[in-house]
């Protein structure tokens, strides 16, 4: 028995598909602001064995390594992409990919990077503000989640400035502290619903991120930072892009014609939300079945950490079996390109029932 | 064009009759802006916006209104419902800049402005805005008497100096200046029996002649005395037991909380903090009653929570945090029944819709406040109408009086189910954020109008929102009434008069303002 554990190979995954991922999760009521639609997961099931990213003490201990204390007796899934800007003179860092760190544990990732160009100094180890790199940069941020190197984000910064009419520098934080009023209103827009643990995120009609975590304790820690930094900032580009056609007005269903009582406008309004929901919800069944090829990255007892890429979408999950219990992805450049971002995609529709549905 | 550029518009040309139509329309929306943000806005960061924001954009608001007409401005800040935050910064203006000829108040009815909104302002806020005034270095005749007058005239300054010694001394320093504060320190350091006649002077000059209430002017002397440092031996009780409280914590039983809290945690570290509960649960104030219930729960130690003397607001954030009693249940209604009776106006029937989305929690720095303020209005509201249906944006418990803030933000189907009852009146109480979808509820009010259902609509909303220059406005159909406090709502319906008729508006304005300082 020991012999064969010892000289057995880990299986490789067969892959999960979206619906696996987000299994146990029932779609809540979308929400939509102007540009950007979010549909609310919600499930009975809250697992609460993960510590909160809120709780853990981050600093860093060189340039490029981000430190990690895990005060709880829990698991810690430090959130993908997680960033620190701080107040203090001290080079803001983020992760290129998500992590785990065992219970009371300390772990140090030098594959992790510099957000702020020309600023040296350490971060003290603290409970700091977490954000999420904006969208744009967590796919460059993940490809490079092998190398260590702390200045492997710089140009994809000066890029994504660049884009939005700011200093073509390697300084996240212009882009904060430029369009700051812009990113706090994402926050208030959005809220979070009861027994939320996850949302899948459209912009301009598109879907552009799938998000899951194991409890709405832990939804709530990170949502903040995914709506502001993450899908906010993206919103931003968008619209920026989009010029005249941003309208606030563009992605909600307007109510039929030839109201004429309350009666007509209470049934036109049940309509227009159903239609509205409806619409949505086909782009995201369409994405159910396509499968993931997973790659791990990391293991904490039984939870493991892998890195998730099919054409579509790329992004890391942590899970226990075939349990999912986190999952962060995000559209990928090269499929956006592809379709040139107004296209819908076509991935055939699943012929068996899925575990998870919409 | 603002109306702090346009020189031509101010009362005296509106009663000439020189006002066009696009005149009247640039003075209510600037008028309206001004007074959503100084009836609501407290200068601290909210849900969506930073300290800073929030401070820049009521800032704005009232230079431009006081730029228009300075007495409109300043008549405007003592009516009841506006901000200690927004007087502060009205006295703050009107000490600041020197009056102009031909002002719609007089010298004498200014100073009562300035003494009435002064009186508002409870004593931490006072020396606030004395803070305030030092940092910007207002420091004119008027301002200083204004200290002083404020200061040394109080029935309470014993107790003052015991809790406010070193707010107190600063402004007492601004007042008279580094050397004359020094000169008046080795003064009073002396027993009245060895001064000079010329320091019996000084002190006349620059204390006696401001007190102008009855009472031993020793006394007054002696807290000045201890405000500035002295360490002399003292008679008043308070200052005696504040002396004593550093070697035998017992004696400062008289003080208050937070001071003997101070002296024990620096002369007596080794002695709980709950021993300080204790010992001056006798002294605490209304507001430290509730304040440290928790404390108090933790420490075994019973401190008296008479829920009838808190504002409702108050009494609801309260019970988000403590949970809710028969007796705050009983405090809660009799309050609404009595604000309800001071409104201008009562309902037959009428309709509530209650956001209760998430976002209604507020910023950290003001846990539940929006939803706090959002409650207490409700119950005004039913409390003022024969009938009342309410409806809530997400589900609630019906018989708790609490609601909890869950979920998104849809407002249209509320609107739509309330219509049916055909109330009077609607009123929404909103953060004015939507999202199920956003614009949803503009375009029922708009569809609702062209079917030729004219029920008004207010919106009534418990926070400001810097980013969208007031109240954050749910339809160009809607009147929006902030509310921050139960007041607010006389100011809404105010508001609403001033919308139908800028000249009644303004002789309501001026007449309420009349009845409240007089003249």
């Amino acid at each position: 028995m020991f012999l064969t554990n010892l000289f057995s190979r880990p299986k490789q995954h067969k892959g999960l598909t979206i619906a696996e991922i987000l299994a146990d999760t029932k779609a809540g009521r979308i929400q939509t602001v102007g540009l950007m639609q979010v549909i609310p997961l919600v499930s009975e099931v809250a697992d609460h064995r993960f510590a909160l990213p809120s709780s853990a003490e981050v600093g860093t201990s060189g340039y490029g390594s981000l430190v990690f204390s895990n005060p709880e007796n829990k698991v810690l899934i430090v959130p993908a992409q997680v960033g620190y800007v701080v107040k203090q003179a001290a080079q803001d860092h983020a992760m290129a990919g998500a992590g785990l760190v065992k219970k009371k544990g300390k772990k140090t990732y030098k594959n992790a990077m510099c957000i702020q160009q020309s600023q040296g100094g350490f971060i003290s180890a603290d409970k700091h503000k977490m954000l999420i790199l904006p969208f744009s940069l967590r796919e460059p941020a993940i490809s490079k989640r092998k190398e260590k190197s702390y200045n492997k984000l710089w140009d994809q910064i000066s890029q994504f400035n660049g884009t939005l009419g700011l200093n073509k520098h390697g300084h996240l934080e212009y882009f904060l502290k430029h369009f700051k009023k812009e990113l706090d209103q994402f926050v208030a827009e959005f809220e979070c619903i009861p027994k939320q643990v996850g949302a899948i995120i459209l912009i301009d009609g598109k879907v552009v991120g799938i998000e899951r975590t194991p409890s709405p304790a832990f939804w709530k820690t990170v949502w903040p930072a995914l709506i502001r930094e993450c899908y906010g900032s993206l919103a931003i580009e968008c619209a920026k892009r989009l010029g005249d056609r941003a309208t606030a007005f563009d992605y909600r269903q307007p109510l039929r014609k030839g109201i004429r009582s309350l009666d007509d406008l209470k049934r036109a309004l049940e309509t227009a939300n159903t239609d509205e929901s409806e619409l949505v919800k086909t782009k995201v069944r369409e994405l159910l079945a396509t499968k993931f090829k997973l790659e791990k990255e990391d293991q904490a007892g039984d939870f493991i950490q892998e890195t998730a890429t099919q054409a579509q979408f790329i992004g890391q999950i942590v899970r226990e079996g075939d349990a999912v219990k986190y999952a962060s992805l995000v559209t990928r450049k090269t499929w956006a390109d592809k379709l040139k971002w107004f296209e819908v995609p076509t991935t055939p529709a699943p012929n068996k029932p899925l575990p998870f549905s919409i | 064009m603002t109306l702090a550029t346009t020189q031509k518009l101010t009362l005296r040309t509106f009663y000439a009759n020189k006002w066009t139509k696009a005149d009247r329309k640039l003075f209510a929306k600037t008028f309206f802006d001004f007074i959503d943000i100084a009836s609501t806005a407290t200068g601290r960061a909210t849900f969506y916006n930073t300290q800073a924001e929030q401070r820049k954009m009521i800032l704005d608001a009232h230079e431009i209104m006081f730029l228009f007409d300075r007495g409109i401005y300043s008549l405007s800040l003592t009516l009841p419902g506006m901000t200690d935050y927004s007087r502060q910064l009205g006295l703050i203006l009107l000490l600041k800049y020197p009056r102009l000829t031909g002002e719609v108040l007089t010298d004498t009815q200014e100073k009562q402005v300035i003494h009435h909104l002064m009186n508002k302002l409870p004593i931490q806020r006072r020396l606030k805005l004395f803070e305030s005034l030092v940092t910007f270095r207002i420091n004119n005749a008027r301002t200083r008497k204004l200290i002083l007058r404020s200061i040394l005239n109080s029935s309470k300054l014993e107790w003052w100096a015991v809790k406010y010694r070193r707010k107190i001394a600063t402004a007492l320093e601004h007042a008279w200046g580094k050397r004359q504060t020094s000169i008046i320190r080795s003064i009073l350091a002396k027993d009245h029996v060895w001064r000079s006649t010329k320091e019996t002077s000084i002190l006349k000059k620059y204390i006696n002649k401001h007190i102008t209430t009855s009472g031993d002017w020793s006394k007054r002397m002696e807290c000045i005395s201890f405000i500035l440092g002295n360490q002399s031996d003292f008679k008043q009780p308070l200052l005696k037991s504040y002396v004593a409280a550093r070697t035998d914590l017992k004696a400062g039983s008289r003080l208050p909380f937070e001071v003997l809290e101070g002296i024990r945690s620096r002369f007596h570290p080794d002695v709980s903090s709950e021993e300080t509960l204790k010992l001056t649960k006798k002294t605490l104030t209304t507001g430290q009653r509730m304040n440290l219930q928790r404390k108090a729960e933790k420490s075994n130690t019973e401190v008296a929570f008479d829920p009838t003397k808190y504002d409702a607001v108050r009494l609801y954030i309260y019970a988000y945090e403590m949970g809710i009693t028969e007796a705050i249940k009983t405090a809660l209604h009799q309050k609404a029944i009595q604000a309800a009776k001071e409104l201008p106006i009562r309902f037959e029937k009428i309709a509530i819709l209650v956001d209760n989305s998430l976002s209604m929690t507020g910023h950290d720095t003001q846990a539940m406040r929006p939803m706090a303020i959002a409650c207490a209005t409700r119950d005004v509201l039913q409390a003022a109408a024969d009938v009342a249906h309410i409806q809530y944006t997400s589900p609630t418990t019906a018989t708790s009086l609490l609601t909890t803030p869950i979920g998104g933000t849809s407002l249209a189907e509320g609107l739509v189910a309330l219509l049916e009852t055909q109330p009077e009146a609607i009123f929404v109480l909103t953060d004015g954020y939507e999202n199920s979808p956003a614009g949803r509820f503009n375009e029922v009010m708009h569809l609702v109008r062209k079917m030729g259902i004219e029920t008004p609509v207010f919106q009534l909303n418990p926070v400001t929102a810097s980013e969208a220059e007031g109240s954050r406005r749910l339809s160009d159909l809607v009147q929006v009434m902030p509310i921050q406090k139960m007041e607010a709502l006389n100011i809404g319906l105010l508001k609403a008069i001033f919308e139908v008729d800028l000249e009644k508006g303004f002789s309501i304005l001026l007449s309420k303002a009349r009845d409240l300082i007089g003249g």
